[in-house]
């Protein structure tokens, strides 16, 4: 069924269009809020509101964007006013000095990336991720896990997120180089 | 643009400036990485990560949990 007609039919309260966008979006609304770092029960919280709040929107909804990408907006956006206790994006975050001491003055490796090459790289890797992204402050997961984990393209992180094309590369660059340097503390303390 | 160093490599990958460019750029960063096995190791690395981030996505959520979910959203949501 063409999203425009699943939407048409959101409008006038079908139940069975109800069932299919519960069906195709809560398993990757679900994994983006426990990427999030939300417990399965805050998850499920989460995820039942942005329903809520989209099923109360969808009179207004013009299509501008795919409903994943209007779905995806309400939920972070959900999940911030939740968050609003916790620490703030800073804006300047230390893996910004700890990304230039890698490098010497003609930008060549000073301190060359440790830890596994590409012939050893192993599966150990993913009982360490899991600390490494709880440590990244919630702009930068939310903008790691709906690039590399979701594979959504620039312009909806963008717009799911409110920020800029320029603001979500910072975001990219400080998380990816966040999750290497505590992924390389770790492989370091194992050896 | 031409790459001239590794921490431009590095810098303008993570920002993720190499999704879409344009195949000389992508020449340019092949041409890098045969000849640089820093930047071999931290792409790759950085490869992982993703990879791994997807799996322990899909571990987080657990079928019979979220079949379950489901049924409770539709039934909360028709009323």
């Amino acid at each position: 069924m063409p999203e425009a007609t699943l939407v048409e039919n959101l409008k006038n309260g079908d139940k069975k269009a109800i069932s299919r966008i519960v069906e195709q979006h809560t398993a990757v609304l679900l994994r983006g809020a426990l990427g999030q770092g939300w417990s399965p029960n805050d998850a499920e919280d989460l995820v039942q509101e942005t329903f809520v709040t989209l099923l109360k929107a969808v009179q207004r909804f013009e299509g501008r964007s795919t409903v994943r990408t209007f779905l995806f907006g309400i939920l972070y956006r959900k999940a911030k006013e939740r968050g609003r206790k916790k620490a703030r994006e800073q804006a300047t975050d230390p893996i910004d000095a700890v990304f230039e001491r890698r490098f010497g003055f003609m930008g060549q490796w000073s301190a060359p990336p440790k830890g596994p090459d590409e012939e050893t790289l192993g599966r150990e890797t993913a009982v360490l991720i899991g600390d490494c992204m709880e440590a990244l402050v919630p702009a930068q997961r939310a903008a790691f896990h709906l690039k590399e984990v979701d594979r959504q393209d620039n312009a909806a992180i963008c717009n799911i997120l409110d920020v800029t094309a320029t603001h979500l590369r910072v975001l990219l660059f400080r998380a990816r180089n966040n999750l290497r340097e505590c992924l390389e503390r770790k492989w370091e303390a194992r050896e | 643009m031409i790459l001239t160093n590794c921490k431009e490599m590095a810098a303008r990958g993570t920002r993720g400036e190499f999704d879409d460019a344009s195949w000389f750029t992508r020449l340019l960063v092949r041409a890098h990485l045969l000849m640089c096995r820093h930047c071999r190791r931290f792409k790759a690395q950085m490869e992982l990560i993703s990879a791994e981030a997807r799996q322990r996505a899909d571990d987080l959520l657990e079928p019979a949990r979220l079949a379950d979910f489901k049924r409770k959203l539709v039934r909360r949501l028709g009323r």
